[in-house]
């Protein structure tokens, strides 16, 4: 008994704050504690969005830009965390700078962004001056685009560091000599990072790649600085629909807010599941040693 | 469960009634001046011009301390979220909020009254609306009646930018801005509307297409709009493939085209700020070269305004921060390029000679056209049902086309 | 050897050079396509910078009251659950763990949105108080996480002889417990702050423009034309992180060679 009430100090503050928030949430996306609206089903709201191409588009342009943007997270953080592993334990230090992104706000990397992929931008000039291009019309049009590069940028530039802090994290409890071990049998360069390294990093890299996944998927600040109106991701159909329409639309910007929280949930259960095998496993290895 | 259901019935009693109407408290302008003193009041308003936020943080910062004893404080916000903001405090039943002063107008303002989230009327009761102001030029904010809710601030028109060293010709006339759209191709595109400036830009092009503003300043008329809108969305479709993108996108805001303007992509700006131009030359960010024109009989003017908040904590320090922003002191430094440059929507006739020949002697950059040739072609907004409508319009017939 | 530098070199320019761009934009005057430099240079910026100086202060300082604030709310709610999720094995634990950990994953529109009604009506939202409990609400498992860490590393057997010793559940804790903690708790409050200080939508929702925050003083600037002010913003959000990582380096260093 003791035990849960030593929980209370977490579990208050999660009721209260956390539940309690996206029960209100839910109550006002049934029409509810909103003078102006007047439903004749508690599901309206959702009945609006899911018959309604545009918001269906914007779901799965979300989950298309999430995807991407973690799986392209992952590989260079991947491969940044094993190249800097490999380096000489001096010369390690000397990488530090490959933290900057994490302590970058996502607002910045966005606008950072923007100055390198516009049309007019830093890439672009240098393109020109290297002869690729002889005009702005020979760029791409990548910020704004309808395939969402500008954001895919954004979030990879931002999370590789987070994958490579997390991969590293794995890397450092490894042990060098299986590599020489491995090369001694004659193992080659890439034979040794698929066989030997990314097995011991398989695990992490899952549960990384879940929580970009969840971020990404609902996170508004990135959206909001590199979106386009359409399709738009689901995050920031959210904020217009709460912040630029009137009081008589709130319930739909609620139900928008739990759909995006159920398929986050839905993912996050996922992500616990292996999470909490990867616990026990640990403690199990610990038990070996007592 | 318990818990649960206990924190359903926390949530309830928090959400629960208690919504009376706030006192609307009737105060005069010397008792305000009186109870403003050691006061602060939070001025939310746009925030994304240097140059503006510089002369509210510094000029009227400083005048509002010294002459009243106020703490000016600038919260930057834009207008439809401290709307919104506002909104939600209606809803719980917050009496007491944090804003006392808002910048706004047009749809904004339309949004706030219907809402009724503004305090008034307010205006009537300045010293100095009532000594330097027209009432006839500040009747209407985008065809809503003003009622005096709200307070006049300063005046917009709407210009075109171009750079004089690098394209010869420009254009006065939707039918010769085809013609130059045609021969530049890629070179032109608006800001997608409903942002402020593209949308102004559809305005002027539906009045020029469609025989002049006067039709549509009585009210909505559907009738009108369903026969003359048409002829809007078929020239910007005509317009469509020489447009930059071939429009297949256009740039999200006027800060977009800005910035398309600014490194080169496009040859036209457009800015619903007379001296935005000679401003950006004075930053360094635009050639000297930069200059401004208009459409003949065709640049759409508003008045922008300032409002006070239902729930405003100080009504006094607004009240005399709204009124020291109308004198004709503040008026001119806002009018002076280096400080901002918006125009004044003081009355001349009403000024005293020594301060009307102080506004006549202002240089409002080689960029910035005269005032007379900005009145000659200066049009009134169109009521705002119109323009909702044209937006979305615009969408359906034009984006999505 | 030489690849190794090789690769320091590359990672160095491929960190760096986005800083190297935005310190070249602050100075920058005009800068159009397709010049690799700006066409013309000033010192607006820093005139800017220099006039406005009190209020960017302010920001600063305002975000780093409630983002420190959050860290302590997230000690608060971490302690005594992490000693009992890292030590004992109770039926469900893994259940309530998840669900603990819970508000770091999930998106943060969901809940805000919804608490704002509730902050509103208890007077919590536009205070710093509110705009700190919002922000703990979600950063709290990072520190959550990193105590359980500690914990695992704390040898029962030491508490067991410290309790014979007849020290008391208080006193084990604040003498015992937390100063072996104290690595963790560094690193978990690390995440936490920076968590807190670089959010932008929390604060501007919950804060309402009442709570001054540095990300709400860039943010307006960011969706600007004006990329010189902008950059020179954006290099300045550094500062403060690792001025404050600086400074608990080195105050750790010395009191773990004081004690030990």
């Amino acid at each position: 008994m003791a035990n849960y009430l030593k929980l209370l100090p977490a579990l208050l503050p999660f009721v209260i704050f956390f539940a309690g928030g996206i029960g209100v949430t839910l109550i006002q996306s049934f029409g509810m504690m909103n003078p102006l609206v007047h439903y004749d089903s508690i599901w309206t709201a959702y009945t609006t969005i899911l018959t309604n191409s545009h918001f269906i588009i914007s779901i799965l342009f979300s989950l298309y830009v999430a995807l991407v943007s973690s799986i392209l997270a992952i590989v260079f953080g991947t491969l940044l965390a094993y190249t800097i592993w490999k380096l000489h334990p001096a010369m390690q230090v000397k990488t530090l700078v490959y933290k900057i992104p994490l302590i970058l706000p996502h607002i910045a990397v966005a606008f950072i962004t923007m100055i390198f992929l516009s049309r007019s931008g830093i890439i672009s000039s240098i393109c020109h001056s290297l002869g690729i291009i002889s005009s702005i019309e020979d760029f791409p049009n990548l910020i704004f685009s309808q395939y969402g590069i500008g954001e895919i940028v954004a979030y990879t530039a931002k999370e590789s560091s987070f994958a490579a802090l997390m991969a590293m994290s794995v890397l450092l409890k490894f042990d060098r000599r299986y590599l020489d071990t491995a090369r001694q049998l004659g193992a080659g360069r890439m034979r040794i990072f698929f066989m030997v390294v990314l097995p011991r990093l398989r695990e992490i890299l899952v549960t990384t790649f879940l929580i970009l996944f969840i971020y990404s998927f609902g996170a508004f600040e990135i959206p909001y600085m590199l979106g386009t109106a359409s399709p738009g991701m689901l995050s920031l159909q959210v904020y217009n629909y709460y912040f630029m329409h009137d009081l008589s639309e709130r319930p739909v910007a609620m139900a928008l807010l739990m759909i995006l929280f159920a398929v986050s949930a839905l993912l996050a259960v996922v992500y616990f599941q292996i999470s909490s095998k990867l616990g026990h496993k640990h403690k199990g290895s610990g038990d070996d040693q007592g | 469960m318990k818990k649960a259901l206990l924190m359903l019935g926390l949530i309830l009693l928090l959400v629960s009634c208690n919504r009376e109407a706030p006192q609307q408290e009737i105060l005069t302008y010397d008792q305000a001046l009186i109870n403003a003193r050691g006061t602060r009041v939070n001025f939310y308003m746009w925030s994304g011009s240097a140059t503006i936020n510089t002369w509210i943080d510094e000029y009227v910062a400083r005048e509002v301390k010294e002459q009243f004893d106020i703490d000016l404080n600038r919260v930057p916000m834009d207008a439809e979220v401290f709307v919104n903001k506002l909104l939600t405090e209606k809803q719980v039943g917050k009496n007491k909020g944090t804003i006392d002063l808002v910048w706004i107008n047009g749809e904004n303002f339309k949004n706030a009254r219907q809402a009724g989230l503004l305090r008034g009327p307010i205006a009537d009761s300045l010293p100095n609306f009532k000594a330097y102001i027209d009432p006839k030029s500040v009747e209407f904010d985008f065809g809503f009646p003003v009622e005096n809710y709200e307070v006049p601030y300063g005046k917009a028109q709407f210009v075109f930018i171009f750079d004089s060293a690098k394209t010869a010709k420009t254009f006065d006339s939707p039918a010769s801005l085809e013609e130059w759209v045609i021969q530049h191709p890629g070179k032109f595109t608006y800001a997608q509307p409903p942002d402020f400036t593209g949308s102004a830009f559809l305005r002027q092009i539906f009045y020029g297409l469609t025989g002049g503003y006067e039709q549509y300043m009585h009210g909505f008329d559907e009738q009108l709009y369903l026969e003359k809108s048409p002829l809007l969305w078929s020239y910007l479709n005509r317009l469509k493939p020489y447009l930059w993108q071939q429009g297949k996108s256009y740039p999200r805001d006027s800060t977009a085209l800005e910035l398309l303007f600014q490194r080169g992509e496009v040859d036209i700006n457009m800015s619903y700020y007379q001296a935005f131009a000679a401003n950006k030359i004075m930053e360094g960010k635009y050639p000297s070269s930069v200059r401004t024109f208009v459409m003949d009989h065709n640049s759409i003017y508003n008045n922008h305004f300032t409002a006070i908040p239902f729930n405003a904590p100080n009504l006094s320090g607004a009240m005399v921060v709204s009124n020291f922003l109308l004198s004709p002191e503040a008026q001119l430094s806002k009018n002076t390029p280096l400080n901002w440059g918006d125009f004044t929507v003081l009355d001349m006739e009403k000024l005293p000679v020594a301060t009307r020949q102080d506004f006549e002697k202002l240089d409002l950059g080689e960029a910035t056209l005269d005032i007379d040739v900005l009145n000659r072609n200066a049009v009134p907004e169109i009521p705002s049902d119109y323009l909702t409508r044209l937006e979305n319009d615009w969408r359906r017939f034009v984006l999505e086309k | 050897m030489t690849r190794d530098k090789t690769i320091v070199l590359l990672v160095w320019s491929i960190f760096l050079l986005p800083l190297a761009v935005l310190a070249l934009y602050s100075f920058a005057g005009r800068w159009a396509f397709p010049s690799l430099l700006p066409d013309t240079m000033d010192l607006r910026t820093l005139i800017y910078l220099k006039k406005n100086s009190a209020s960017i202060l302010t920001s600063m300082g305002s975000s780093f009251l409630y983002s420190s604030a959050a860290v302590l709310l997230s000690i608060v709610y971490s302690l005594l659950p992490a000693s009992v999720l890292s030590r004992s094995d109770f039926p469900g634990q893994g259940f309530v763990e998840s669900l603990l950990l819970a508000p770091a994953v999930l998106p943060v529109m969901t809940f805000s949105i919804g608490i704002h009604m509730i902050f509103i009506r208890l007077g919590l939202a536009d205070t710093h108080l509110g705009v700190a409990l919002i922000l703990s609400i979600y950063s709290y498992p990072y520190m959550l996480r990193a105590l359980m860490a500690g914990y695992a590393t704390i040898d029962p057997n030491a508490l067991v002889c410290a309790r014979n010793l007849g020290a008391g559940f208080w006193q084990i804790l604040w003498e015992i417990e937390i100063p072996l903690l104290l690595p963790a708790m560094v690193a978990g409050g690390s995440i936490v702050f920076l968590v807190a200080f670089s959010d932008y939508f929390l604060v501007f929702l919950i804060g309402g423009g009442s709570v001054p925050s540095y990300s709400g003083y860039l943010f307006p600037f960011l969706n600007s034309t004006d990329w010189s002010i902008a950059s020179a913003l954006t290099l300045l959000s550094l500062v403060p992180p690792l001025l404050l990582f600086l400074v608990l380096d080195l105050t750790l260093a010395r009191l773990y060679r004081k004690w030990m």
